[in-house]
């Protein structure tokens, strides 16, 4: 093959070399960083599944074949806590409860960066189980498509998206998606992209709002609900005004029988309210966190050696919770 | 040993031989029977190019007269024939009731709704027919599949729908708008939809068939009435969405038929369609009359649809303590078929 010739210049000591990688071109060099090498029995860190990681451990969303966006609503396999890789349970307090169908939220809310707007209307205001925030079905032109839906959006309602950043600030309307350095300073805002043409990841719960601390030469600081600030790249988009369902976080669950129907498994009753030891923390905010910019992905070559390593593979130990 | 013969059973209406779907470059907006206009009228309104006048031509109204006693017992007959006293049994779709979520009711056993449709409105036309002199020599065709494909701005759509029942008979409807009021119609302005396109949830595929079709395929017979059937116990449309699938039934049925036999100049119809439109669901009746002028769907001459608010035929129609009951029985529906039926 073409891509064994670069393979002997790099890797001369190696006798058996066997290349998987699917991305390579016979003419492509490859980057330092992108080896990944597997050396000896001795595994001192393994990047394992673990609870806090942010990953969806609850179900298994089966998107459409041809991967076109679709406001239908898809079938989702429950995982049960289990990581869809390995099959092990990862967090043991995630299992059972009512069947959910999957809204396929768009999460990127882009417009034109010419100074005109997009605008859409909504057709009306959703509920979705998966999350604890309302979601509206916006449509403009033949599109329609799932967002989540602000506290006082309702049917019928016009709102414009536009990527723009004029030089004076837009005056912020709720509902409407701006560019964050676009947007005046203490406006409320949601879903806000990290990094720009990420997608919205903060602040999508329900009736939560960041707001908009100060603005640098390069940079745009928000505060999340957390109190913790975020500096942003001013092209970062985000939505104006509160999250839906502004009332949620005040209702109970109820019972034990009605957190079971809502996914979650019995937990342990150890947590002691007054000890100190669980209390609230008194500590200073942590710094400003900067997001860098979105890498280009880069293909990863693995090389595996066939005559030298264990007889058996080695299955790393993990926590297994029960 | 006597010789059984086995016969293949006859082949299902819905299925036709040569209309194989084939993957084509050109993506085309298919409306079928399960389309319902996000919007309701106006969607359907900017789609055929129509202006909705709120009522029934007067010609209709004026033949819309109080029926008689006896007459009034028949439609009665005719309801319970369809709803209750029919011997006939299938297992009827689930019903989910809303206040007890995951609570699997008995399955009941009865007259599945096409059935009960069916036999009601084929109960009603023998009754008109014996009102309207001249009615008889009308044909009835039963489950029609009609094909229509059109150019809306600069993309392709195609109406692909199913009637219960077209009436058809040997002269055409007269035109009910002359050309004066057609040319005075080109003024008025669509409903404003925007920022939606009239082809709004109605997806593009690339695979289709371009065959165009009308239910009935004979030269001879013009469109009189088709009949529309909403075979479901519940329907998720509202009054305004049912009253804009009949508009789209109208136009597709009207313009099936003057792609198959009219002759058209340019987009405009030398002689325009003229055809009514009966569409049912459980007790409600939505009536409406149609003239197609034009199969431009962007220009300036507009199609006429007369049509008003659905009427219910009755309000309950069961079985109770063993007897058959009927109450808020609505005379005022069989008195504008009586009117419909009547045109000619």
């Amino acid at each position: 093959m073409g891509s064994m010739k670069v393979m002997g210049v790099l890797c001369r000591e190696f006798r058996a070399v066997t290349l998987a990688s699917r991305s390579l071109l016979p003419t492509t060099v490859c980057a330092r960083d992108a080896l990944q090498q597997v050396r000896g029995l001795n595994i001192s860190h393994i990047n394992r599944p673990a609870p806090g990681d942010h990953k969806n451990y609850r179900y298994k969303v089966h998107y459409p074949e041809d991967g076109q966006y679709t406001i239908k609503h898809l079938k989702t396999t429950k995982l049960g806590g289990r990581d869809p890789e390995t099959g092990r349970i990862i967090v043991g307090t995630l299992g059972g409860g009512a069947k959910r169908n999957y809204r396929w939220i768009d999460w990127f809310r882009y417009g034109p960066t010419d100074g005109t707007f997009l605008e859409e209307r909504v057709i009306g205001i959703l509920y979705d189980p998966n999350r604890t925030a309302r979601i509206a079905l916006v449509a403009s032109g033949i599109n329609m498509r799932y967002i989540v839906a602000t506290e006082n959006m309702k049917k019928g309602d016009l709102i414009r998206t536009s990527s723009y950043i004029p030089r004076i600030t837009v005056r912020p309307k709720e509902g409407d998606a701006y560019p964050v350095g676009a947007l005046p300073v203490s406006t409320l805002i949601n879903c806000v992209e990290n990094r720009p043409g990420d997608g919205a990841r903060l602040i999508k719960a329900a009736g939560t709002a960041g707001v908009i601390l100060r603005k640098m030469s390069d940079k745009v600081v928000v505060q999340l609900p957390t109190k913790r600030e975020v500096a942003l790249d001013p092209q970062c988009m985000v939505t104006v005004g509160r999250v839906s369902n502004i009332d949620h976080g005040k209702k109970h669950v109820g019972s034990a029988q009605r957190r079971r129907w809502l996914g979650r498994r019995p937990a342990s009753g150890w947590w002691q309210r007054k000890d100190g030891y669980c209390g609230r923390k008194i500590r200073p905010l942590p710094p400003i966190k900067t997001y860098a910019p979105l890498q280009p992905k880069v293909p990863i070559m693995t090389l595996t050696l066939d005559n030298e390593g264990p007889p058996r593979p080695v299955i790393p130990s993990t926590d297994r919770v029960t | 040993m006597t010789k059984i013969e086995v016969v293949d059973p006859p082949p299902q209406p819905s299925v036709l031989q040569d209309w194989k779907t084939e993957v084509k470059d050109t993506p085309c907006h298919v409306f079928n029977k399960r389309f319902s206009p996000l919007i309701g009228m106006p969607q359907v309104q900017c789609l055929t190019n129509s202006v909705v006048q709120s009522s029934l031509p007067k010609s209709v109204l004026d033949c819309a007269t109080k029926i008689t006693e006896e007459e009034d017992k028949k439609v009665k007959e005719a309801i319970f024939h369809a709803h209750l006293l029919d011997s006939f049994q299938a297992k009827l779709p689930k019903v989910i009731n809303m206040d007890r979520p995951g609570w699997n009711e008995r399955r009941e056993y009865g007259i599945p709704f096409g059935r009960k449709h069916k036999t009601l409105t084929y109960q009603l036309l023998l009754l008109l027919d014996q009102q309207v002199p001249g009615a008889l020599e009308r044909q009835l065709v039963e489950d029609t599949l009609t094909q229509v494909t059109l150019k809306h701005s600069d993309s392709l759509m195609q109406i692909n729908h199913e009637a219960a029942f077209i009436v058809s008979s040997l002269t055409p409807l007269p035109q009910l708008a002359d050309n004066a009021e057609i040319k005075s119609l080109q003024e008025e302005t669509l409903p404003d939809i925007y920022p939606l396109s009239p082809l709004v949830n109605c997806r593009a595929f690339n695979t289709y068939c371009l065959k165009d079709s009308y239910g009935v395929a004979s030269n001879n017979l013009y469109p009189h009435t088709i009949f529309i059937h909403q075979n479901q116990s519940r329907m998720k449309l509202s009054e305004d969405q049912f009253a804009g699938i009949s508009l789209l039934h109208a136009f597709s049925h009207a313009a099936a038929y003057a792609k198959a036999t009219g002759s058209i100049v340019g987009s405009n119809l030398e002689k325009p369609v003229v055809l009514q439109v009966v569409h049912m669901h459980r007790q409600y009746f939505h009536m409406g009359v149609f003239q197609l002028n034009t199969l431009n769907l962007t220009g300036t001459t507009k199609n006429i649809f007369w049509t008003q608010p659905w009427e219910p035929l009755f309000s309950k129609c069961c079985f109770q303590a063993a007897q058959p009951v009927l109450e808020g029985y609505n005379p005022r529906v069989f008195e504008l078929l009586k009117g419909l039926h009547a045109q000619c």
